[in-house]
C-alpha cells in the first residue's frame, strides 16, 4: 500500500522501525495532493515547502537517535478557519482572503509540538456556515467518491483530503455537525469532542458557545490519537477544561461487554432515507450481537433542535462577524466616501450570501423587538434539549443515531432554498446545543454506493467510551473500507 | 412652579491594574500609539478574552467600599455597536447581572449628611481612541482597548449641582484610597455621564431626563448639571416638555448640545458573552476582600478629629489625599506636638512649598513634627519656623539643632529678657510715662524695642508679661 493510504498509527510504527522516513511519507502525500487536487479541490493553500522542512527535522531527530514525539512525521490537514502563523487563513471568504495571522491556533501549536507535518489549509464553507463546502470563494470541494456529489460541510475539505489520502488525518471544526456530516458523506471517522475539551484559541469563531475543534481520520484509533494530541485545558480559552479521564489509544478496540446503547426511535423515522436508516440499524445490531444492549430512549425535544440551533448560532455569528468591518484587516471596499459606506460596502462585498443571511437572521433575533420571542426562547429550548439528553444517559451509556438523514447529495442539489440544506444538520446539532461529544463512524453504503454514517453521542467527557465503542465496531467489521482511494478513480477514469 | 432637580451619575473609572482586562497587555497611559496591543485586545479572528482576576478583585473592593451586594455568580455580556475604536464591534460589559448592586455612599463632613444610593457597579473594557491628524485623516490608537473600567451607577438621588461635585470628589477619594484607580482626569481615567431631570416639588414620579455624555472633569459635571437644570427649568416654565435625549456637554462653550433623540437610541443587542462563561467568585475571597479593605476616607476623617483633635475642615483637607493623611499620622506618631499644630504646618506651609509631592523638597514627617513642637512650645516664632522649614530639606540637622545654629530659637529666659526690658524702660522714658498715664498702646512700642534689642529672638509673649509686671509693679 502507498504510504499516503496508511493510518497514522501504522506510519508511526513504520517510522520508528526505520521502515520509511518522514520525507518519504510527506513526498507520498504531496504527490497524492498533486494528483487529486485538480479534481477534488480539498485545499485552499498547500504548504509543501514548510512541510518538507518539518519532515526533514523529524528525520534528523530519528537519525540522531532521539525519541520522537507521538505524531512525528504524520501529515495533517488544517481547516482554513484555524489560525496558522504566517500562513494565510481565509475562512474561504473574500473578507479574509489576504489575512495572515500573527499567531498559531492552540491546536496547531500542539500538533507542531507533537511533530505533525502540516500539509496545508483545507477548504470549507465560507466562515464554516454550510453543509456542502460549496460556498467557498475558492470554489467547491468535490466528494472523493463521486465528483458529482458534495463532500458535505463545512469541513468538506478536511473530510475529502482524509478520504482521498491527501492527508493522513485532519482538523476540522464542528458548530452543528460540520465535522460529523462531511465525515459521514466521505466515509471517514469524525469526532466532535465535548465543548471545552479542546482549546478554541485561534479557531475563527462562528458561534462561540457551540464551536469545537474536531478531528477527521480514516480509523477510530487515528481519531483518538489526534484528539489526544490537541485536547486539554488552555489558559487562553476560558471555556476550556481539563479532561478528567484522558483517552488511552492503547486500550481501544476491546469488546465493550454490556454497553447500553440508547436508540431514539424518532431519529429513524420521518424524512430519513430508508437505506441510511437500515445501515445504521444494522450497525446497532452488529454491536448488539457482540454483547451490547440496545435501549429505547426518548428525545422528544430533538425535533426543536434545528430551529434552536439556527437561532442561537446565527445570533452569535452576527456578533462574532461584526469585527470584519474593513477598518483594521480583511477586505476593505475601495473608494468609500465615509465611515458608514466603508462599513456597508466592505461587508456587502466581503461576505457571501449565506454568511449575510445568517448575520441578518442573528441580528434580527437579538434585536429589541424579537429577542424574547426568538433568542431567549431558543436559549431555554436549548437547555431543555441538554436536560433531555442527560436524562437519557441515566438509561444508557451512549446514544446511537444516523449522522445524516441521507448520503451525500449532488453538487447541483439543494441550491434553491437554504432550508433544504439546513435539514442535513438535523441529527447533529443537538450534541452542540448540549455540549456533548459525538462521533460519526462509517457504517456501510447507501443504495447510491455512497457511505452512510452512524453517530454515537455520549455524556460530557465520555470521549473514551465513545471511541471505545466505535473501535470495537471497527474491530468487528474490519478496518473501514477506503473506497475513496480507488473507487472514484475507477468510476471517473482518472 | 417650583421644581426639584434629580441627578443620577454613571461614573467610569479606569482601574490601575498591571494588565488589561482580557489579555496580558500592559495597562499604561502614554505609550506610543498601538504598541500595547495583542491579538486579543485587537480583536483578531480566533483570539479569545480571559477575565483578569485582579480586575474582579478591585471591582469587588470598590463594591464593598460602597456597601454593595456582591453578586458572586455573575456574567459578562456583549454590547454591540460599530465604531472604529471598538475592534470587535462589541464591548464586553455587564448588562443583566452586574458584579455589585444596591449599595450607597453617605456624603458627610461639614455638611448635612446625604445618602446616595448606588444601583450597580459593573466591569467592562475601554475602547481605543480616535486621533484626528492635521492632514484631515482620522487615525486610531488601540492602546486603550481592553483597559479595565468600572462603571458606578447611582440612583437619581443628587438634588443640587454642588452635591454632584461632592459625590464625585468622594468617589475619587475612595478610588484612590483603595488604590483601585489613579483617577487622572487629564488622562481620561475617570469620566462620567450625568442624567438630569426636573419634577414639580412634591411629585412622586421623576420627570423626563436628558443624559449628558462623557464629561471629563468634576467641575464640568457640576456645571453641566447646573446648566441642564436651568435649561430644563426654562422649558418647563414656558409650558414646554422635555425631550428624552442624549446631549453632548461642551466644556469650552459651557453648554449642552443635542446628540441623539430617544427614537435614535441604539439597540445594543446585549447577549451573554459566550467566550467567558459564568463568573463565580469564591465566598472566601469576597469575605477576605471585605476584611482587608483599608480605612475609608469618611472613617479616617472622623478618626483624625477624635484621635488628634483637628478640626473637621483640617481632617477633610488632610484626607483629601491618602498620602497627605498618611504623612500627618506618621508625624503624629512621633508624639512631639498637637494635631492642630502639625496640621497647620502641613496644610499651610508644606503644601505651599509642594513639600509632599514626589521629587520636590521633602521633609520627613517626624522632622516636621519636631519643628511644629518648637513653635507650639514657643521656642520658635511662626516666622522663624518658616525660615527653618525652608532650610531643613538641604540640612542633615534636626530642627532644634538647625534652629540653634541659625540663631532662630526664641529667648525665653526671664532673667535675660528682664535685663533687656530694664534697659529699654530706661532708654525710653516718654512711652513709659504714656503707658502709666493710661495709653496702654505704648506697650507695643516697648515690646518692639525689646525684640529689636534681643536680635529678634526674644519671645514676645514673655517680654510683654515682663514689661507689664515692671510697669504696673
Amino acid at each position: 500500500m502507498e504510504l499516503y493510504a496508511q493510518t497514522a498509527e501504522t506510519l508511526g510504527r513504520m517510522l520508528r522501525r526505520r521502515e520509511c522516513s518522514a520525507m518519504e511519507i510527506a513526498a507520498s502525500v504531496f504527490s497524492r495532493i498533486r494528483a487529486c487536487e485538480p479534481d477534488l479541490h480539498a485545499y485552499i493553500t498547500v504548504t509543501e515547502a514548510a512541510a518538507l522542512e518539518q519532515a526533514a527535522k523529524v528525520d534528523e531527530k530519528l537519525a540522531a537517535g532521539g525519541k520522537l514525539p507521538p505524531l512525528a512525521g504524520i501529515p495533517v490537514g488544517i481547516k482554513d478557519n484555524l489560525c496558522t502563523k504566517g500562513v494565510r487563513t481565509t475562512c474561504a471568504s473574500r473578507m479574509l482572503a489576504a489575512f495572515v495571522p500573527p499567531y498559531d491556533a492552540a491546536v496547531c501549536e500542539k500538533l507542531a509540538e507533537a511533530g505533525a507535518v502540516f500539509t496545508g489549509k483545507t477548504n470549507l464553507d465560507e466562515f464554516a456556515m454550510g453543509s456542502s463546502s460549496r460556498s467557498s470563494i475558492y470554489g467547491p470541494t468535490k466528494n472523493p467518491l463521486d465528483f458529482a456529489r458534495v463532500p458535505g460541510g463545512s469541513s468538506g475539505g478536511s473530510a475529502a483530503a482524509v478520504a482521498s489520502g491527501e492527508a493522513v488525518f485532519a482538523l476540522g471544526s464542528d458548530t452543528g455537525g460540520s465535522v460529523r456530516q462531511p465525515a459521514a458523506y466521505c466515509g471517514v471517522v469524525g469526532l466532535k469532542p465535548t465543548y471545552g475539551s479542546v482549546s478554541r484559541y485561534g479557531l475563527i469563531a462562528f458561534a462561540s458557545s457551540l464551536d469545537q475543534v474536531g478531528m477527521l481520520a480514516r480509523s477510530v484509533r487515528d481519531t483518538a490519537l489526534l484528539f489526544e494530541a490537541v485536547a486539554g485545558r488552555d489558559v487562553r480559552d476560558a471555556t476550556s477544561v481539563e479532561m478528567a479521564a484522558p483517552v488511552l489509544t492503547a486500550g481501544l478496540g476491546q469488546p465493550v461487554e454490556g454497553l447500553r446503547i440508547g436508540i431514539p426511535s424518532a431519529y429513524f423515522e420521518g424524512s430519513i432515507a430508508p437505506d441510511v436508516a437500515e445501515r445504521v440499524m444494522e450497525a446497532a445490531h452488529t454491536l448488539e450481537k457482540a454483547g451490547a444492549r440496545l435501549v429505547p430512549v426518548t428525545l422528544s425535544s430533538a425535533h426543536d433542535a434545528l430551529a434552536v440551533y439556527y437561532v442561537l448560532s446565527s445570533a452569535e455569528a452576527s456578533s462574532n462577524l461584526a469585527r470584519y468591518d474593513g477598518v483594521r484587516y480583511g477586505y476593505r471596499a475601495a473608494d468609500c466616501e465615509n465611515l458608514q459606506s466603508l462599513y456597508e460596502r466592505s461587508r456587502s462585498e466581503g461576505f457571501g450570501d449565506e454568511v449575510k443571511r445568517r448575520i441578518l437572521l442573528g441580528t434580527f433575533v437579538l434585536s429589541a423587538g424579537s429577542r424574547e420571542a426568538y433568542y431567549l426562547r431558543a436559549q431555554r429550548a436549548g437547555q431543555r434539549i441538554a436536560r433531555e439528553f442527560n436524562e437519557a444517559f441515566a438509561l444508557c451509556d451512549c446514544i446511537l443515531t444516523p449522522t445524516t438523514p441521507e448520503t451525500a447529495f449532488g453538487m447541483g442539489e439543494k441550491l434553491e432554498s437554504p432550508l433544504d440544506l439546513y435539514v442535513s444538520d438535523c441529527y447533529t446539532v443537538a450534541a452542540n446545543l448540549a455540549g456533548l461529544p459525538a462521533l460519526s463512524v462509517p457504517c456501510g453504503f447507501g443504495a447510491n454506493r455512497m457511505p452512510a454514517g452512524m453517530q454515537l453521542v455520549g455524556p460530557r467527557f465520555s470521549e473514551r467510551a465513545l471511541l471505545g465503542a466505535a473501535a470495537w465496531y471497527e474491530t468487528l467489521c474490519g478496518p473501514f473500507p477506503m473506497p475513496a482511494l480507488g473507487e472514484w478513480r475507477d468510476r471517473h477514469g482518472v | 412652579m417650583e421644581y426639584e432637580l434629580s441627578v443620577g451619575l454613571e461614573v467610569h473609572a479606569e482601574l490601575n491594574t498591571k494588565t488589561k482586562i482580557f489579555c496580558g497587555c500592559e495597562n499604561r497611559f502614554g505609550a506610543p500609539p498601538n504598541t500595547l496591543v495583542c491579538p486579543v485586545c485587537m480583536g483578531l479572528p480566533g483570539a479569545l478574552p480571559v477575565l483578569s482576576e485582579a480586575v474582579l478583585a478591585q471591582a469587588v473592593r470598590m463594591g464593598h467600599a460602597l456597601h454593595c451586594d456582591i453578586n458572586r455568580v455573575c456574567r459578562l455580556d456583549r454590547k454591540q455597536y460599530f465604531y472604529p475604536d471598538l475592534p470587535k464591534a462589541y464591548q464586553i460589559s455587564q448588562n443583566e447581572i452586574p458584579l455589585c448592586s444596591e449599595g450607597f455612599l453617605e456624603l458627610s463632613g461639614d455638611r448635612e449628611p446625604v445618602r446616595i444610593r448606588i444601583e450597580r457597579i459593573h466591569i467592562e473594557e475601554d475602547a481605543g481612541k480616535l486621533v484626528h491628524a492635521p492632514d484631515g485623516r482620522t487615525l486610531v490608537d488601540y492602546n486603550r482597548c481592553g483597559v479595565p473600567l468600572i462603571e458606578i451607577v447611582t440612583a437619581p438621588d443628587l438634588h443640587a449641582p454642588e452635591q454632584v461635585g461632592w459625590f464625585l470628589e468622594e468617589i475619587r477619594l475612595i478610588l484612590r484610597c483603595l488604590g483601585v484607580s489613579d483617577c487622572r482626569m487629564e488622562e481620561g481615567s475617570m469620566r462620567c455621564d450625568v442624567n438630569v431631570s426636573l419634577r414639580p416639588v412634591g411629585a412622586a414620579a421623576l420627570g423626563d431626563r436628558c443624559e449628558l455624555k462623557n464629561i471629563a472633569t468634576i467641575s464640568g459635571a457640576v456645571r453641566a448639571a447646573a446648566y441642564e437644570a436651568a435649561r430644563q427649568r426654562e422649558i418647563l416654565q414656558n409650558g414646554g416638555v422635555i425631550e428624552r435625549e442624549t446631549r453632548r456637554w461642551d466644556d469650552v462653550q459651557n453648554k449642552s448640545l443635542p446628540m441623539r433623540s430617544k427614537e435614535e437610541t441604539a439597540d445594543y443587542r446585549f447577549f451573554p458573552e459566550p467566550d467567558l462563561g459564568t463568573v463565580v467568585l469564591p465566598e472566601e475571597q469576597v469575605r477576605t476582600l471585605l476584611e482587608t479593605l483599608p480605612e475609608l476616607p469618611a472613617d479616617r476623617r472622623r478618626r483624625l478629629c477624635t484621635q488628634y483633635g483637628v478640626s473637621g475642615y483640617a481632617a477633610a483637607q488632610l484626607t483629601a489625599d491618602p498620602a497627605r493623611a498618611g504623612y500627618f499620622e506618621q508625624g503624629m506618631a512621633a508624639g512631639l506636638c498637637s494635631g492642630k499644630e502639625l496640621a497647620n504646618w502641613i496644610l499651610g506651609d508644606l503644601l505651599a512649598m509642594r513639600g509632599l509631592e514626589p521629587g520636590e523638597p521633602f521633609i520627613e514627617p517626624e522632622r516636621l513634627a519636631a519643628l511644629a513642637a518648637l513653635t507650639e512650645q514657643g521656642k520658635l516664632s511662626r516666622t522663624a519656623g518658616k525660615t527653618l522649614l525652608a532650610a531643613l530639606p538641604s540640612s542633615g540637622l534636626s530642627p532644634g539643632e538647625l534652629a540653634r545654629k541659625m540663631g532662630l530659637l526664641q529667648e525665653n529666659d526671664s532673667a535675660a529678657l528682664a535685663s533687656i526690658a530694664e534697659k529699654v524702660l530706661r532708654d525710653y522714658p516718654v512711652p513709659v510715662a504714656d503707658y502709666r498715664a493710661g495709653k496702654t498702646k505704648a506697650l507695643g512700642f516697648l515690646v518692639g524695642k525689646c525684640m529689636a534689642a534681643s536680635g529678634g529672638r526674644g519671645n514676645p509673649a514673655v517680654l510683654r508679661r515682663i514689661l507689664t509686671e515692671m510697669l504696673d509693679g
